[in-house]
């Protein structure tokens, strides 16, 4: 099933009584032309579209073709109507399809189905259907089967069928308009037959006719009433009565015009809200929202417009609002933040700037109208001016705390109350005068001020709130002595507690010293509150920063009391016409009622106003469905806990189908999804959900407007998922929906098949300790030969040697492995290429093979130092050893900033002994040097190799600048597990002075010149000249 | 070649490498340039041209670490030319040593081409946006010039994470009209939420 998800677009319109709302394509209609409406008894809309059948919860739409219903000859849906027992008759563009429940039939010749598109539906009480189609065929549909029964006149005209209260059949048709006596039809109202007719059925059980430009009412009898329209409506095409007595008359090229009873008639068409001039369909839902659909044009929902903004396109030239206030009748003033203050003429909606003489500044916080009709303006830098006889008059500035003007209040007694930075300013016959803060009046920012009825003054700052009158006024706490903090607005009732709004808390109530705060935990929307305003019914109606919320005064009341624990609140805001749902203006006043009982509030986007009167509250609780379950799996084979959530490994299944009262969950279920709707169709954006989990979460859960539940790894047994939905205006529907969960487990979720692993364990456990001891008495038996021992060991100590190497002959190998994939990587993709240059592959390959032979020497090098074997004695040259030696480290050298000098006697004498020993010996000494200047600055880290002979030995000295040997360790360097470093066993310079005793030499250590140490030995020099070539060490050419 | 079309500079001292792997980026598509050593680079690097490096991690004389510690010292601030880094051992240490000090990659040796190439390309990517910023920035700091006297002092508090309210108490008015200031500050500046303008202001260096 095909199901997307969109908001609609709102178009705006002329400031109406309505908003209209439209969807199309975009939104996941499947096509634009919505040629039927109707509403199931489960609540969802159905609509036939030339893309398929849909059906519409609110959100989403979805859609039913010929892909997911084999049953549908076509997805091209002219018309569609739901009966009396819930059926749905589809007609097709290649026939008939009645929709029971779950199942699907197609009408065919043998049901007595002979028609084509069908034109209208209409049903009796008794549940017969009449049907008209476009191929001129009258068929009634009953108990018995489909018969096609004869028209009026036995002319071949199209009709529209409709029945009325009493049940007989009634039909238009050109020239006819009447009913089904018996098998004869009575005409009631003969007609030209060129005049264009429709009719339809009026809700009070007669029927309605629009015959060229006329609207009639009619009975079996005779016309009831009969009425001229103002305007030609256009072509026909239907007729439907809402619930209100409006008439709409829809058309296919000029729309759709909603006739009221007083005969006023108002078109909506292309450019006025709807999306097309071809309308096809009225339908209200039981919500009472209208629902047009059209031709190309999408689908339109109309609804009443419960906020009306006057902003920019009334004539204000700055749409920040910050105060309103009621001028002389008819007359709003509206400051605005940039155009100073405007008067808004209530009867036009037209606002014009209050212009005169010294205009104070155009940035205006405040405006009010005294009791004399002068106009005060606080503005935001130059201070409070007042307007009287056409020109303004600037206050003295010295009577003011600052020249920003935060509120006005016009008192009782005729005082203006001005805030303006610290402190507070009455002004009493046109002079100002600053509070001093001995009265008791402190030096903070006021907010608001108010009067209660014993005519004492309020006000609040940001961290109190004091109650007095000139010359005294008192700080106000609860009885336990906490200050009120970030109160905005006060309302005085008659019992003598003061309800308060605030700044975070909500509201709260202060009543004989005690404070209740009602806020989100009884249910209020929103808790930061500008201002409270009450209706002439008892409806509080509270700025805030996300639209006007609405609550009774006595389920306040009752709350504060203890009585309920929640309270119903509705919240308006953009959606009901708001065009900013800031109505929390900083400034006083800012939210006030006029004298017709209409709300008033400045939002940063115009002066908005609320007819408490005219306003509906949505008493539809929302149908709540549960629409589908489905659950991830990982694939077969995989094994569940190693797959991560979401990769592709996982499958999805859905389990559960609409009207399944049980799903079981297979085990190994990473993820539980759960989709729901409410149906409820005014602002389906606002209706919020709660979700539970019976047997695994503690409490009702919030899920906000989510309509998906999601559970991760649900865990093995048997649970009733339930939902419960509150529509747009906070009426909860209890009851919801709920599906049982069963959750299947693996085997190995169980308890006694988790003891039985415990057990193998153990068994496991007990086995291998057992092996593990014989094996220990098998080699404790073997024994090995001194001899033998010492090359082992020297080949160990040659192993751990190049451990400690290993990272810069890893360097030594990756340069040439590098050099040759990359040389290699670029032919391929010289190659690939559709001009290459073979000289440049030739280079390449050449590259590629002098890397091969370096890496190649390289491991070759390092066989031959890991051999394991006899000791060799051949002839060598000490220099040649050395400079082997230094090429195995250099890189290890580099990497340790080590720099390396050499010293070489030329023409040593040649010595007998094995050359992989002795370079151990050598590699040992380079390292020990590199080890000791580890402590030292690396520009210091000097490392010496000096080469020379005497009469009868060769010596080699490996000089380092590090921190030398303390005095008296010289000698013990040498002794094994001796060492003075963290790492390493300490055998390394004991193996190496074996080596060089077996060699017949000496091996020490020195302390340097100046600094550091020396490691030094010698050995014998050979007697004779040098044998050609055979004992060289191999010459490896240099990088 | 024009003049600002990125430039992979190879740093390497082993010439067969710095060869090998200068021919792969070029028939990649990627101009390249190879040096031998860091002073070889150093003397030779441009930081104003877009590009990046590629750099060996242990190389006589200096380390690829210290080079990269070298160039940062010499922009003084301003972005560098963003570093992978390629090395024959990967050691934990060096590795998050070298991103911490902004490597964007670091690879080791030997290096499929794949592997190179992507790496190298999110280098060209992260140069060429940090260079976008670094224009953005002029941008915004002409836009900062648009400003009141009393619309900057307002940004200068809400780029410190000040509330209307406190604003409106340091500035002596209310909250609407910070708010409202706010707003045309917001349009002067061209920024998008809250969290731009801030980043913006950080960007201009404004402070209250």
């Amino acid at each position: 099933m095909a199901a997307d998800v969109g908001q609609p677009s709102s178009i705006p319109v002329d400031q109406s009584d309505c908003i209209i709302d439209t969807w199309d394509s975009v939104q996941g209609l499947p096509d634009n032309s919505v040629t039927a409406i109707a509403q199931d008894k489960d609540g969802y809309l159905w609509m036939a579209t030339f893309g398929g059948l849909v059906r519409f919860d609110g959100v989403a739409f979805t859609v039913f073709d010929q892909g997911n219903v084999p049953e549908l000859p076509d997805s091209t849906v002219f018309n569609l109507h739901i009966d009396s027992r819930d059926r749905i008759w589809i007609s097709t563009g290649k026939g008939l399809v009645v929709r029971d429940g779950k199942s699907w039939r197609r009408l065919g010749v043998t049901d007595g189905w002979s028609g084509g598109l069908v034109r209208s539906f209409a049903e009796n009480d008794d549940g017969s259907l009449l049907i008209t189609t476009f191929d001129e065929r009258l068929l009634l549909a009953d108990a018995r089967g489909m018969t096609e029964i004869p028209k009026p006149t036995g002319s071949r005209w199209l009709g529209i069928a409709g029945a009325d209260f009493e049940g007989h059949w009634w039909l238009s048709q050109p020239g006819f308009v009447g009913w089904r006596n018996g098998s004869a039809w009575v005409n009631v109202f003969g007609f030209p037959a060129e005049l264009e007719h429709v009719s339809g059925p009026a809700r009070d059980g007669n029927m309605w006719a629009v015959i060229g430009d006329e609207l009639l009412k009619l009975d079996r009898q005779a016309i009831r009433t009969r009425m001229r329209l103002r305007e030609s409506p256009g072509g026909l095409w239907g007729v439907y009565e809402d619930s209100r007595g409006d008439v709409w008359i829809s058309t296919y090229d000029a729309g759709v015009l909603r006739v009221s009873r007083d005969g006023t008639a108002r078109r909506f068409s292309i450019g006025r809200g709807i999306g097309s001039r071809g309308v096809r369909c009225v339908f209200e839902d039981r919500e009472h929202n209208l629902w047009i659909g059209t031709s190309g044009g999408g689908l339109s929902r109309i609804k009443p417009r419960r906020v009306r903004v006057f902003g920019l396109e009334s004539g204000l030239d700055e749409s920040v609002v910050t105060s309103v206030c009621p001028d002389s009748d008819g007359v709003l003033l509206v400051a605005t933040y940039g155009r100073g203050p405007y008067r808004l003429d209530l009867g036009t909606g037209r606002a014009s700037q209050l212009t005169g003489d010294n205009e104070p500044t155009a940035y205006a916080n405040c405006a009010l109208r005294d009791h004399r009709g002068r106009i005060w303006i606080g503005s935001d830098g130059a201070g409070l001016s007042v307007y009287e006889n056409q020109a303004w008059h600037r206050l003295p500035e010295r009577g003011f705390g600052s020249q920003s003007i935060r509120s006005i209040f016009e008192d009782a007694s005729g005082r203006i109350w001005v805030s303006a930075g610290e402190g507070v300013t009455v002004v009493e016959d046109g002079a100002p005068r600053l509070l001093a803060q001995d009265r008791g009046v402190p030096l903070a920012s006021v907010r608001n001020f108010a009067q209660d009825p014993s005519g004492a003054i309020w006000f609040s700052t940001d961290d109190a709130v004091f109650r007095g009158d000139v010359p005294r006024f008192a700080e106000v706490r609860d009885f336990e002595g906490h200050a009120l903090t970030g109160v905005t607005s006060f309302r005085f009732e008659q019992d003598g507690s003061v309800w308060m709004g605030t700044l975070r808390s909500g509201l709260v109530r202060l009543r004989d010293g005690l404070c209740t705060r009602i806020d989100s935990g009884f249910g209020l929307p929103e808790c930061s509150i500008g201002g409270i305003l009450v209706d002439s019914r008892g409806i509080w109606w509270l700025a805030t920063n996300r639209g006007v919320v609405r609550v009774s005064g006595n389920e306040l009341r009752d709350a504060a009391d203890g009585r309920i624990p929640a309270i119903r609140a509705q919240r308006l805001s953009v959606p009901d016409g708001l065009v900013s749902g800031e109505t929390f203006s900083s400034h006083q006043p800012s939210c006030v009622s006029d004298s017709q009982g209409r709300l008033w509030f400045a939002t940063s986007r115009g002066a908005a106003t609320i007819d408490p009167a005219g306003i509906a509250i949505n008493e539809v609780k929302p149908p709540v469905r549960i629409e589908s379950i489905s659950a991830m799996l990982p694939q077969p084979g995989q094994a569940s806990s190693t797959v991560p959530y979401g990769t592709s490994e996982h499958i999805e299944r859905v389990l559960l189908h609409e009207g399944d009262a049980s799903v079981v969950i297979p085990a190994g279920t990473r993820r539980l999804e759960v989709c729901y709707a409410a149906l409820s169709f005014a602002n389906p954006e606002r209706v919020r959900f709660q979700c539970l989990l019976e047997g695994l979460d503690p409490a009702w859960q919030d899920a906000g407007g989510s309509r998906v539940a999601t559970y991760y790894d649900p865990p093995p047994g048997e649970f009733t998922f339930r939902v419960r939905a509150a529509n747009d205006d906070g009426l909860w529907n209890l009851e919801g929906a709920s599906v049982h969960v069963k959750v299947n487990g693996f085997f190995w979720q169980s308890m006694w098949f988790r003891g039985l692993v415990a057990l193998l364990v153990l068994g496991m456990g007990a086995i291998v300790a057992g092996a593990i001891g014989r094996a220990r008495l098998t080699r404790a038996g073997e024994r090995l030969t001194i001899e033998r021992q010492r090359t082992e060991l020297a080949h160990l100590s040659r192993v751990t040697l190049l451990g400690e190497l290993s990272g810069s002959l890893a360097h030594e190998l990756n340069q040439p492995l590098t050099a040759i994939l990359s040389n290699a990587q670029a032919a391929q993709r010289m190659m690939a290429s559709d001009n290459f240059d073979p000289g440049e592959i030739r280079e390449v390959l050449g590259d590629i093979v002098d890397q091969d032979k370096r890496a190649g020497e390289v491991i070759h090098r390092l066989r031959r130092l890991l051999k394991r074997g006899e000791v060799e004695t051949v002839a060598l040259n000490m220099n040649d050893l050395v400079s082997d030696s230094l090429r195995l480290v250099s890189r290890e050298l580099t990497n340790r900033d080590i720099q390396v000098r050499t010293d070489f006697e030329r023409n040593l004498p040649w010595i007998m002994g094995d050359r992989v020993q002795l370079q151990q010996v050598m590699l040992n000494l380079l390292l020990n040097s590199a080890d000791a200047m580890a402590g030292v600055p690396p520009d210091r880290r000097v490392l010496t190799v000096r080469t020379n002979a005497d009469e009868d030995r060769v010596h080699v000295r490996v000089a380092d600048t590090g921190t030398g040997i303390s005095p008296g360790l010289e000698a013990r360097l040498f002794e094994p597990f001796y060492t003075t470093k963290t790492s390493g066993m300490g055998l390394g310079l004991s193996v190496c002075r074996t080596i060089v005793r077996s060699h017949g030499g000496e091996i020490w250590a020195e302390s340097g010149e100046t600094t550091g140490a020396i490691l030094a030995f010698a050995i014998p020099a050979a007697k004779g000249p040098q044998p050609d070539g055979r004992g060289q060490p191999d010459r490896v050419p240099g990088r | 070649m024009d003049e600002d079309s990125p430039i992979v500079y190879l740093v390497d001292d082993e010439p067969a490498v710095a060869r090998a792997l200068a021919r792969l980026l070029r028939f990649s598509g990627f101009p390249t340039c190879t040096f031998n050593s860091p002073a070889e680079f150093l003397a030779a690097h441009d930081p104003g041209k877009p590009g990046c490096i590629v750099l060996d991690l242990s190389m006589p004389g200096m380390s690829g670490l210290a080079l990269q510690k070298v160039l940062a010292e010499r922009a003084a601030g301003a972005p560098t030319h963003p570093v992978v880094f390629l090395t024959g051992r990967a050691d934990v240490s060096s590795s998050v040593e070298a991103m911490k000090s902004g490597a964007v990659d670091f690879l080791t040796k030997p290096v499929d081409d794949r592997t190179l190439i992507e790496a190298v390309r999110g280098a060209i990517e992260r140069d060429q946006c940090t260079r976008r910023e670094r224009r953005a920035n002029r941008e915004s700091l002409e836009r900062l010039a648009t400003l009141t006297p009393r619309e900057r002092e307002v940004l200068a508090h809400v780029a410190t994470g000040k509330l209307n309210k406190q604003i409106a108490q340091e500035l002596g008015t209310t909250e609407k009209t910070i708010k409202v200031h706010r707003a045309r500050v917001m349009t002067k500046m061209g920024a998008g939420s809250l969290a731009d303008l801030v980043r913006i202001a950080d960007r201009c260096g404004v402070q209250p």
